[in-house]
């Protein structure tokens, strides 16, 4: 052990007083709304932080991508695996595919300086403050979520949570953290000056969430 | 010196009473903190529609706090196991100087030159930047308002927000003054996106980077981040090696307990519903994993808070979750700003902590800028008694006994005069002849009384002695031993 370890634990050890009273720790109660709650209440609450969200059926995603990709200027887009296997067939010559598929120290300059947008899955979604969960994976790295202008993220009408802590306890993170979760809601901003809210600061300019009804 | 984009570093100290001075008589500056403070006062007060919901999120977030206080010797042995079974290295530092010192090291046998640093208080607390600029390495703020701190060459004057002090017109000749590349602008859109274009490269290639912690989680070895920019996504994902940095105090039990606060941090700092990012970090890269930190340390920095926990009565200061809203509140910051208090930590918190780290012999005079108003006590999302806290800190710069085991310079504001006229005074008041004696000479006299008391008297009106006393006016109405 450390001395300054060894000294540190020796003072909060020898506390003379008793520990302070602690209070029952009371669990926030859910509202418990329907799935078309779930889905106004977190497309209103990422309205209202700037991101964009759009309610389609899964199979009209690749249709959506065909039609807002070229028309927002997005000439290629990062993916992982699995959503490249999903759209590469599917995704007009207007897009190209690009995937992460290098460790960081090799790809990071294209990463930074040629990709347009990517599209990443979510893990879930939170509708009270208006969250996409992130789980990155292999497939699907950390910094896919934060270094492209623009961030795509696709949320399951079924994996929507009404609360933090309950995507917390229902998906058992204690148990299974990833190396890194996420929650993102909104783009990047910051109101650093004069209080003025501006965005894309050093993440992504533009958040869109695709929420993917059966 | 830090020298990269022109920087130097000089740092004046002027006398507390001066510094008041300074900042009273600049406008721009009184300006600028009224209506940032106005500002943050509202949208807290917008996110808290409900009293009651306040309430209990008040009262369940100070219960996470006291457990963690409570329990603090085991939770940060809990969360060491953790993180190290994370493969994250924990490094314990008892002082400032040591906390340097191991971060110094770290870097070093990396071989580490540049780093990226998201926005840390306690990194302030510690004086990293001057350290680290010292040894020859370079670290850069990477958070907008702490950039801009940083290339004005000032210290931030607002726990969450660092440039508030200066303003758009400040900001702007500053930016053209070290990228003369950009055309100047006040168009703060544009000012953010310049910033942007030259921190990206920064952040790529630099060799470590080094944040702050909000809550570290000991049931699961997570350090979590609470953010708008993405900065500090960038300085601890980006690097090959990220050093965090923490107070002890930062600890909490469970995972489960990380919900409420971050949702009353967010409310209560910035008066946001929650931030644009909250990053949990749980691990350095692993071997099927594409980026993320190869290593990644953590440094648990005492610094004065093992004695403050020490020391019961005013132990609550360490449940501080540093949302600054004790700050937004305060009418004596509101008036002076940050720059004023000379310290790291302003406003109720920083006159409430800072003491207690540095001694009352250097910063006990720091307790007198407080009105007593109580607000700071009212808003606090962990219900940190901070009126009753700096109450007592300031009778302890007096005439504190049992405290000197904790805090360094108790009683060293005693002025003998004063002392004496007080002395004087409890012997007059606790004895009922005299004390009738003296008022009939208060009242009798009391057109012999001074017209102005020195400064004192100089916005004020000067108090004189009524004619009749109030035992006097009430008996006249009627009243007996009410």
């Amino acid at each position: 052990m450390s001395r300054s370890k060894e000294i540190i634990l020796e003072r909060l050890k020898s506390k003379i007083h008793d520990a302070n009273q602690v209070d029952d720790i009371s669990i926030n109660t859910l509202n418990g709304w329907s799935k078309e709650e779930m889905i106004q209440k977190l497309s209103e609450k990422l309205k209202l932080s700037k991101a964009e969200t759009f309610i389609l059926p899964t199979t009209k995603m690749i249709d959506w991508l065909n039609e807002e990709l070229p028309k927002r200027g997005i000439k290629n887009i990062l993916s992982g695996n699995d959503i490249a296997k999903e759209i590469s067939q599917s995704l007009t010559n207007k897009t190209k595919l690009i995937k992460y598929d290098n460790s960081y120290e090799s790809f990071s300059e294209k990463l930074f300086n040629e990709i347009d947008a990517s599209i990443t899955r979510t893990v879930g979604a939170i509708a009270a403050s208006g969250s996409v969960v992130l789980h990155p994976t292999s497939d699907e790295p950390r910094l896919m979520s934060l270094v492209p202008d623009i961030h795509i993220a696709l949320v399951y009408e079924d994996h929507i949570y009404e609360t933090f802590d309950q995507i917390i306890s229902t998906q058992n993170w204690s148990e299974n953290l990833p190396t890194n979760a996420l929650l993102i809601s909104g783009p990047s901003k910051t109101a650093d000056i004069e209080q003025v809210l501006a965005y894309g600061v050093h993440g992504p300019k533009e958040l869109i969430v695709l929420i993917l009804t059966s | 010196m830090l020298s990269f984009f022109g920087i130097e570093l000089m740092q004046q100290v002027k006398p507390l009473k001066f510094r008041i001075d300074d900042a009273l008589s600049n406008e721009q500056l009184h300006t600028n903190f009224r209506s940032a403070m106005s500002y943050l006062i509202k949208k807290r007060r917008n996110q808290f529609p409900d009293k009651e919901d306040l309430k209990n999120s008040r009262n369940t977030s100070s219960s996470i706090r006291s457990n963690s206080l409570a329990k603090l010797p085991e939770l940060l042995i809990k969360l060491e196991e953790n993180l190290e079974k994370n493969n994250i290295k924990v490094h314990w530092a008892e002082t400032d100087e040591e906390a340097n010192n191991i971060i110094y090291q770290i870097l070093k046998e990396a071989n580490a030159k540049t780093v990226v640093k998201g926005k840390s208080m306690v990194t302030e607390e510690i004086e990293l930047n001057e350290f680290l600029d010292n040894k020859g390495i370079e670290i850069l703020e990477t958070d907008l308002g702490e950039f801009l701190v940083q290339l004005a060459n000032e210290k931030p004057s607002h726990i969450v927000m660092p440039a508030i002090h200066k303003s758009r017109k400040e900001i702007s000749r500053v930016f053209a003054d070290h990228f003369p590349e950009f055309p100047y602008t006040e168009n703060v859109d544009l000012i953010t996106q310049q910033a942007r274009k030259i921190l990206r490269d920064r952040f790529r290639l630099a060799d470590a980077g080094i944040s702050g912690v909000n809550f570290a989680v000991a049931e699961t070895g997570t350090l979590c981040l609470v953010e708008n920019e993405g900065n500090g996504r960038m300085c601890t994902t980006a690097p090959p090696l990220h050093i965090a940095v923490t107070g002890i105090e930062k600890v909490v039990e469970n995972l489960s307990d990380v919900p409420t606060l971050l949702n009353i941090l967010t409310k209560s700092a910035t008066g946001q519903e929650i931030t644009t990012y909250f990053n949990m970090i749980s691990s350095p890269r692993k071997n099927d994993e594409k980026d993320g930190p190869l290593s990644m340390h953590v440094v648990l920095l005492d610094n004065g808070r093992s004695k403050i926990h020490q020391n019961h009565d005013m132990q609550e200061t360490l449940k501080c979750i540093r949302c600054g809203t004790c700050i937004n509140h305060c009418p004596v910051y509101t008036q002076l700003g940050g720059h004023a208090y000379g310290t790291v930590y302003p406003g109720p918190i920083g006159i409430t902590l800072e003491p207690q780290q540095k001694g009352i012999t250097e910063l006990g005079d720091l307790t007198s800028l407080c009105t007593l108003c109580g607000a700071c006590g009212e808003v606090c999302p962990v219900q940190i008694p901070l009126p009753r806290l700096i109450n007592k800190l300031r009778s302890e710069t007096i005439e504190g006994d049992y405290m000197e085991q904790f805090i360094e310079g108790v009683r060293s504001k005693r002025k003998p005069i004063e002392s004496f006229i007080w002395q004087i005074w409890k012997y007059i008041y606790s004895h009922s002849l005299l004390y009738s004696i003296f008022i009939k000479i208060a009242t009798t006299f009391s057109f012999l009384s001074p017209k102005k008391i020195g400064k004192w008297s100089r916005y004020r009106v000067t108090p004189k002695p009524s004619r009749h006393s109030l035992k006097d006016l009430a008996r006249q109405a009627g009243i007996k031993n009410e």
